[in-house]
């Protein structure tokens, strides 16, 4: 999903700066995109399968079982990571990222989705598919937090909107040590608005959990 | 062929048992075309849209990127049928259905029907987009689009046909599908022209039916220029759609063969 929107991006004919603001975008909406689907929608295989009873009256909760997900998840997301820079050495992008700081503000930014992933885990509980609430999660929150243009390019109501989201904020600082600037603040507004949607994503989780036990069955597929 | 309808009725009914889901679909081509057009904004504030002309032909970035959505949406549709035999297959119906009197074609053809209908059901805000944007291209040319979209589909067949034979032999369909899914775009120049490939890609994107299809229908929607001229770009792609259908039978039946000795056992 990364190659194609950088191609696009070649077609303006800009710098090496564009390029890479670009590709850095690109490289978090992968990571986003990755989590929202193998952690949150992920319960979607087992529910299909037939095993997520089995993990319901396990002595596990779900979000433990999210949290396992997650590792998983990070884990062969490094290693996508890895191989996309391999890509980039291929298609002949001259880019010089920061990868140490980029890989380090994705896992940090990783943690920081928690939220939107337990809600997205929640939905599969409470309607079985919903793969389109996942499709515009992903691709609104990838927008709005500067994926592709950076939110300063945005209408104010958006930007607003922008600056709720916490991945706008690791985005925008591996922008920053692209320029060579600090990054303190944005790495502060990850943490707190990621610590805050997580709250609210365990709160809906927990709901849709002991939906789900109080009825007894995740339902027929 | 009454097994198949029925199959079909039954794919459908499937497909839209979840209304919100199926309802919502409807945004998918512009979820995916969105991220680019967002994208070519900022290449534009930063005054690349001149060069944006000189590569593509035409200064309607968000047509250009709607047009490749859109285009990917539909031959995607035709096959993505190994997801619904994946699922079969995981949720332990597919060996009940071989053994009633459907056809493997007649599975794939039921399957991909109820996926592309709704696909084009789900089409009907980007094409709404689309005329706003870049307007209604003209009766004669709406019927050549038609048949770039039928040639496209025959070679989505084809491809489909081997992603089948492939799911039944090796039933892990999810990393092969992801895979096709995301290269097969790149090889079509999704929201490029070819050119900017690599060079060792680009004979791979030559091979690829769907680059003729989609430059093709560019060309006629957006009146810009296209890889060959227009009669011989229609032939080529034809003659490869035709090919990719022949191969894909062929190696449909081969991998049914071998998934018949080694069984559907072990998912």
């Amino acid at each position: 999903m990364v190659a194609p929107y950088l191609l696009f991006a070649q077609l303006y004919g800009a710098d090496e700066g564009f390029r890479s603001s670009v590709a850095v975008g690109l490289i978090f909406w992968f990571w986003l995109s990755n989590f929202l689907w193998e952690v949150g929608y992920g319960l979607e295989n087992d529910l299909e399968a037939g095993t997520l009873e089995s993990l319901l009256v396990a002595p596990v909760s779900v979000p433990l079982i999210l949290s396992a997900k997650a590792i998983a998840c990070i884990l062969n997301n490094l290693f996508v990571t890895v191989i996309l820079a391999g890509w980039f050495y291929l298609f002949t992008f001259s880019m010089d990222l920061p990868w140490f700081g980029l890989i380090g503000l994705a896992i940090l930014s990783s943690f920081s989705l928690l939220g939107f992933v337990m809600i997205l885990a929640g939905s599969v509980l409470l309607l079985k598919r919903s793969e389109s609430i996942g499709a515009v999660l992903q691709t609104v929150l990838g927008l709005l937090s500067g994926a592709t243009a950076p939110p300063r390019l945005f209408p104010l109501p958006i930007r607003v909107m922008s600056g709720l989201i916490p991945l706008t904020y690791g985005i925008a600082a591996v922008r920053l040590i692209l320029q060579g600037q600090r990054v303190g603040l944005p790495i502060v507004l990850l943490m707190v608005t990621g610590t805050f949607y997580a709250l609210i994503g365990h709160v809906f989780m927990r709901r849709a959990e002991k939906r789900v036990k109080t009825m007894g069955t995740t339902g027929e597929f | 062929m009454r097994p198949t309808l029925v199959f079909f009725w039954y794919s459908l009914k499937y497909r839209a048992r979840y209304r919100g889901d199926f309802v919502w679909s409807i945004v998918a081509p512009v979820l995916f075309a969105l991220p680019a057009i967002v994208l070519g904004y900022w290449g534009e504030q930063l005054g690349g849209l001149q060069s944006f002309v000189a590569a593509t032909g035409t200064p309607q970035y968000v047509s250009y990127v709607l047009l490749g959505a859109l285009y990917w949406n539909f031959v995607e549709g035709a096959w993505s049928v190994a997801y619904s035999l994946h699922s079969a297959m995981r949720s332990g119906v597919l060996e009940s259905i071989f053994v009633t009197k459907l056809s493997h074609l007649g599975m794939i053809l039921a399957w991909s029907g109820a996926r592309l209908l709704g696909t084009t059901m789900h089409s009907a805000l980007a094409i709404a987009l689309l005329i706003g944007l870049a307007g209604w291209p003209g009766g004669v040319v709406i019927g050549q689009i038609a048949l770039v979209l039928a040639l496209s589909l025959l070679g989505s067949y084809g491809l489909s046909f081997i992603l089948f034979g492939l799911t039944l032999r090796f039933r892990d369909a999810d990393s092969l599908l992801y895979t096709v899914s995301n290269i097969a775009p790149l090889l079509g120049g999704v929201f490029f022209p070819i050119y900017i490939l690599p060079s060792f890609m680009r004979p791979f994107s030559l091979a690829f039916p769907f680059t003729y299809g989609l430059d093709a229908l560019r060309a006629l929607w957006l009146r810009g220029r296209s890889i060959l001229p227009l009669p011989d770009q229609l032939a080529l792609l034809g003659a490869l759609a035709v090919a990719y259908l022949v191969l894909g039978w062929w190696s449909m039946k081969h991998f049914e063969l071998l998934s018949r000795r080694h069984g559907l056992e072990g998912f």
